[in-house]
């Protein structure tokens, strides 16, 4: 699964700290999903939409490996 | 992320330490015979138990088999392995620090993997060890798959922090 946080990050301005702070998960998980390392529940998937003012298909996307 | 089967982060320090002496001490009585130094012996309650009656005074049979009933015996593997395996259990599955759903997905593939390691453990000591020594081992059984998910559950939380640690 791919994912948009990183830029979302950008344009938001916030740090990995403070997004992670936000969705109450450590910043390394932030890091890891940055990374497509870790494939977040859609609960977390959905708190990061929020907090970025979007819905969840804006920020993931499937891949065709999915 | 909400998990009620987890104990608070405050144990994880103490537990882990006494844990570790624990496995110090063990391994340490394998290769020592502490008994012959300090005497342990004390009366228990035995549902099957080998020893002398406590409240037998002509009772001398240290090999006599006796069923639910107070015996002697050398509490020193009942205290190290109530201390092994409650502290284990607490160092375990007490929280991380920060808790939250990708530590969740580390533990639960330790877990798994600490499972089927101590499967491929236990099969190759069925095999290949025989007679006392397997009996040493079998004490090593008990709790070796706490102990080989903690390496390994160390070993992967020890890498996502070195792996997603920048900025």
């Amino acid at each position: 699964m791919k994912n948009k946080i990183k830029i979302e990050r950008a344009k938001a301005n916030i740090t990995q700290a403070e997004l992670a702070e936000k969705v109450n998960v450590s910043r390394q998980t932030i890091n890891a999903m940055e990374l497509g390392k870790y494939v977040p529940s859609t609960v977390l998937a959905l708190k990061i939409a929020k907090v970025f003012g979007k819905t969840v298909n804006e920020i993931f996307e499937l891949e065709p490996s999915d | 992320m909400k998990t009620s089967y987890l104990f608070p982060y405050r144990f994880k320090k103490i537990s882990g330490f006494v844990f570790l002496f624990v496995v110090l001490l063990f391994f340490a009585s394998s290769c020592f015979d502490i008994s012959s130094y300090i005497n342990f012996e004390a009366p228990v309650f035995a549902i099957v138990g080998d020893g002398r009656l406590v409240f037998d005074p002509n009772d001398t049979s240290y090999f006599k088999t006796h069923y639910f009933s107070f015996i002697y015996n050398d509490i020193f593997d009942e205290i190290v392995f109530c201390l092994l395996i409650v502290s284990g259990m607490f160092y375990v599955f007490s929280k991380e620090k920060k808790e939250d759903e990708m530590i969740s997905k580390i533990r639960l593939e330790s877990l798994v993997w600490a499972t089927y390691f101590n499967a491929i453990v236990s099969l190759v000591c069925y095999l290949f060890f025989y007679g006392l020594n397997f009996l040493y081992f079998m004490n090593f059984l008990v709790f070796s798959n706490l102990l080989f998910f903690v390496i390994r559950f160390k070993w992967a939380i020890y890498k996502y922090n070195r792996d997603f640690d920048e900025k």
